[in-house]
C-alpha cells in the first residue's frame, strides 16, 4: 500500500501484451476479451482467487497455452503462434520445476545449453571435440557463474536440488530464469512455498532483482499482500476478467467495482446495501450500496451507525471487531489494539469520514464517485 | 514397550514366523546342504561329495551349455523388453491424450500375455509356430520367404524362446512404465519447453529418462529375475530340445531332480542359481540405486 512506485513513461511499444484473448476448456471459458499491457521496466501483478484464470492467463503469455481467441503481441510482434522459447520468456514455476538429477549449475544452465548448443554438442565429451563448443561451454559457464553469484548461488553450485531449502531451491529457480536475459519475467505465485520471515526478505530481493535488471516482470499470485507490496500496477482477475488494473493505491482507495473493493484489503469491506441505515452514512446509500473498510470505521458516541458487538479478536497492534447493526447486518470494524472496550453484547456507535465512503451501483455493482 | 504387549505382539507374528521357518527358510537350509551331497530322492542313504556337484555344473559340457544358454537367452531378453516396455509406454502416454479409447485398449492387448497362463499361451504359440501347419509359416511361405523349424531348429529355438519371453514380459514393463510417467510432474514439461527443450528428443533426455530412473531400476531387477528363471516355455514347447539347445539352468534343474531324482545335483544349481540371482539384484540395487535417486 505504501512506498509505490510511479510507472515508467512509457514510450515505445508494450513488451508483452494480451489483446482480447480469451480461453476456452471445452464449455467453460476460463478467460475472455482479457486485455493487459506490460512495459519494459515495469512490474505489474496478476491478482486473483484461486479458479479466476490467472494462471492460464499466465501460460498463454508464456506460450504454454495457446488463447482460443485473441493475440499475444511481443514489442508489437504477433507472438501467438510461437513456442515459449522463440518468445524468449522467462517463467519461474511455483513448485520451482528444478530438474532434480542436475546440479545447481547445470540447472542454470540449461537454457542456455538448450539455445546455444546443438544435440549433438550436448552430448557428455562433446567439448572434448570441437574448439568451437569448448568455447560456447565457457561462455554459458561464465553467465551461469556470474548470475548464481547476483542470487548468491556461488556456494552451492555442485549441489542437487533435493539437498537445498525452499529458499535456496527459489533462487535457483530465479536464476534459471534470468540466465537467458529474458524480454520478459513471468512469475507464477512465486512466494506460495516460503514461510512467512522468508517472504518478507523474499519480496525485497525480488524487488531489487528488477529494480536491477530492468526486465518487464510479471508476478501472478493470489496474496494481495505480496502483490501490493511488490507491484507498481495491479491487475485483478476476477472470473475470467480484468476487473480493475491500476496502481496499488488506486485499487485500494478507489476499486472500480464491488467485486474489487470486496477482495483488496487485509479485511473484507463492509457494505451496506441501499436503506436507511446506508442513507444515514450518505445521502446517496437510499438507491445506492455504501461500503466502508473496517479501518475506516472509528468508535465515536455521536457517530450515525449503531451495532452490538459480538466479540472482539485482539491482533497486537490491531483488535478487530465483529458487530452486527441495528439492521442485522455483519459488520467488521478495526480499532487501536490499546483501545478500551465494552463488554460484548453492547451497543457501540461508529462513524466514518466521508472521503474513505465507497459508493456502489447496487444493480451493477459499478463505482460511482461521490463528494466528499 | 510393557512384557505383557511384547508378548502379544509374539503371539500375533508367531503364525506366520513359523510357517515362513518351516517352508521357507528350513528348504533353504536344507537345500544348502543337499547341494554337496550325492542324496537321490528315494535313496535310503546319502554320502558327503565336498564341491563335485558344483564341478559337474561348471565343468561339463551339459552344464557349461545349460549357463550359456540361460545368459543368451537373459541377454536378448532384459534390454529387449525393457526397451520395448519403454517405447509402448511412451506412445501410449502420447496417443492417451489424443485418443485415450484407442490408448486404453491397447493397453488391455498388451497386458494380456501377462494375465494369461504361460502354459496356456505356450500352446497357441506351438501351433503358430507349427513348421507345416502353422500360421506363421503358412503365411511366410504365402509371402515367398522361407519357413524355418522355429522349434527344431537348433541354431533357431533359443531364439524363439527368447521372443516369445519378449512378447511375455513387454506388457508388464509398460505398466510400470506407464506408472512412472504418470508419475513425472507436469511442470517439469513446462519448465523443459521454456528452456527450450522443444524436440521430442531433448525432452525425452531432459526430463522423462532421468525422472524414470527408479522406474527404470525397478523395471530391470523384475525382469532379470524372471528372464534367469524361464522355465514353463521350455518345459512345454522345446523340453530343452533339441539335442539341448534350448536347454537353460531351471529346466536343467527341474530335469536333474524330478526326472532324474539328482536331489544333491539339482540342490547345487538351485544354489548357484540363488547366488547368481541374489548378486545381480544386490549388485543393480547398490550401483544404480545411488544414481537415480538424485540425492
Amino acid at each position: 500500500m505504501n512506498d509505490i512506485l510511479q510507472s515508467a513513461p512509457h514510450t515505445d511499444l508494450p513488451a508483452l501484451s494480451l489483446r482480447g484473448v480469451s480461453k476456452r476448456f471445452g464449455e467453460a471459458e476460463v478467460v475472455s476479451d482479457f486485455s493487459l499491457d506490460l512495459y519494459a521496466g515495469e512490474f505489474v501483478a496478476l491478482l486473483g482467487a484461486s479458479g479466476s484464470g490467472k494462471s492460464t492467463t499466465l501460460r498463454m503469455l508464456a506460450g504454454l497455452e495457446r488463447p482460443s481467441s485473441g493475440q499475444v503481441l511481443m514489442g508489437g510482434v504477433d507472438v501467438t503462434d510461437l513456442r515459449p522459447a522463440a518468445r524468449n520468456i522467462a517463467l519461474m514455476f511455483q513448485s520451482y520445476a528444478l530438474y532434480p538429477h542436475l546440479t545447481v549449475r547445470q540447472n542454470i544452465a540449461t537454457p542456455l545449453r538448450q539455445a546455444l548448443l546443438s544435440a549433438a554438442a550436448r552430448l557428455p565429451g562433446a567439448a572434448l571435440l570441437s574448439a568451437k563448443t569448448r568455447e560456447t561451454e565457457a561462455a554459458i559457464n561464465s553467465r551461469t557463474q556470474s548470475v548464481a553469484q547476483m542470487l548468491r548461488l556461488d556456494g552451492l553450485l555442485d549441489r542437487k536440488p533435493g539437498q537445498l531449502s525452499g529458499g535456496q531451491q527459489q533462487r535457483v529457480a530465479l536464476a534459471r530464469a534470468l540466465v537467458r536475459d529474458p524480454s520478459a519475467f513471468l512469475l507464477d505465485e512465486p512466494l506460495s512455498n516460503l514461510d512467512t520471515a522468508l517472504r518478507h526478505t523474499t519480496r525485497e530481493e525480488i524487488r531489487d532483482l528488477h529494480r536491477r535488471t530492468g526486465h518487464a516482470f510479471l508476478l501472478v499470485t493470489h496474496d494481495q499482500a505480496d502483490a501490493l507490496s511488490m507491484a507498481d500496477r495491479i491487475a485483478v482477475m476476477i472470473a475470467g476478467r480484468v476487473a480493475q488494473c491500476a496502481p496499488a493505491a488506486d485499487i485500494y482507495h478507489r476499486p472500480a467495482t464491488r467485486e474489487v473493493a470486496r477482495f483488496i484489503g487485509a479485511h473484507r469491506m463492509n457494505i451496506f446495501s441501499p436503506g436507511p441505515e446506508a442513507a444515514s452514512l450518505h445521502p446517496r446509500g437510499a438507491q445506492d450500496d455504501i461500503g466502508i473498510r473496517p479501518e475506516a470505521l472509528h468508535i465515536d458516541p455521536k457517530g450515525p451507525l449503531s451495532a452490538t458487538l459480538q466479540c472482539a479478536a485482539f491482533h497486537g497492534e490491531e483488535t478487530l471487531l465483529h458487530l452486527r447493526s441495528d439492521s442485522g447486518a455483519e459488520l467488521l470494524a478495526v480499532t487501536d489494539g490499546s483501545a478500551p472496550l465494552p463488554p460484548q453484547g453492547s451497543k457501540m456507535r461508529f462513524a466514518a469520514p466521508a472521503a474513505r465512503l465507497h459508493c456502489f451501483d447496487a444493480a451493477t455493482g459499478i463505482r460511482k464517485e461521490i463528494a466528499a | 514397550m510393557r512384557p505383557r504387549e511384547s508378548l502379544t505382539s509374539l503371539v500375533l507374528t508367531a503364525p506366520a514366523t513359523l510357517a515362513l521357518v518351516i517352508f521357507v527358510f528350513l528348504p533353504v537350509a536344507v537345500v544348502f546342504l543337499l547341494a554337496f551331497t550325492n542324496y537321490q530322492i528315494g535313496a535310503p542313504g546319502l554320502g558327503w561329495v565336498g564341491l563335485d556337484n558344483f564341478e559337474q555344473l561348471f565343468g561339463s559340457r551339459l552344464g557349461r551349455n545349460a549357463l550359456l544358454n540361460t545368459l543368451t537367452y537373459v541377454a536378448i531378453v532384459i534390454p529387449a523388453s525393457v526397451g520395448l516396455g519403454l517405447l509402448v509406454a511412451l506412445g501410449l502416454h502420447a496417443l492417451a491424450r489424443s485418443m485415450p479409447r484407442l490408448s486404453d485398449v491397447l493397453k488391455a492387448v498388451y497386458f494380456l500375455p501377462v494375465a494369461a497362463t504361460l502354459v496356456a499361451m505356450a500352446v497357441s504359440w506351438q501351433m503358430l509356430l507349427h513348421p507345416s501347419l502353422g500360421l506363421i509359416n503358412t503365411w511366410s511361405s504365402a509371402l515367398g520367404l522361407p519357413a524355418p523349424l522355429w522349434l527344431s531348429d537348433r541354431g533357431l529355438v533359443l531364439y524363439t524362446l527368447s521372443a516369445i519371453g519378449i512378447w511375455q514380459s513387454v506388457g508388464y514393463n509398460m505398466v510400470l512404465f506407464l506408472a512412472g510417467l504418470a508419475a513425472i510432474p507436469p511442470a517439469l514439461y513446462d519448465a523443459a519447453e521454456v528452456d527450450g527443450a522443444t524436440g521430442g528428443w531433448s525432452r525425452f533426455w531432459l526430463v522423462t529418462w532421468p525422472m524414470l530412473g527408479p522406474t527404470t531400476l525397478f523395471v530391470l531387477v523384475v525382469t532379470a529375475a524372471s528372464a534367469f528363471r524361464v522355465f514353463e516355455t521350455v518345459a512345454t514347447l522345446t523340453k530343452g530340445g533339441p539335442a539341448f539347445a534350448s536347454d537353460t539352468i531351471v529346466y536343467a534343474l527341474y530335469r536333474e531332480g524330478f526326472v532324474y531324482f539328482k536331489a544333491g545335483y539339482a540342490s547345487a544349481i538351485t544354489v548357484v542359481f540363488f547366488l547368481a540371482l541374489l548378486l545381480l539384484t544386490a549388485l543393480q540395487v547398490w550401483v544404480i540405486e545411488r544414481k537415480v535417486h538424485y540425492r
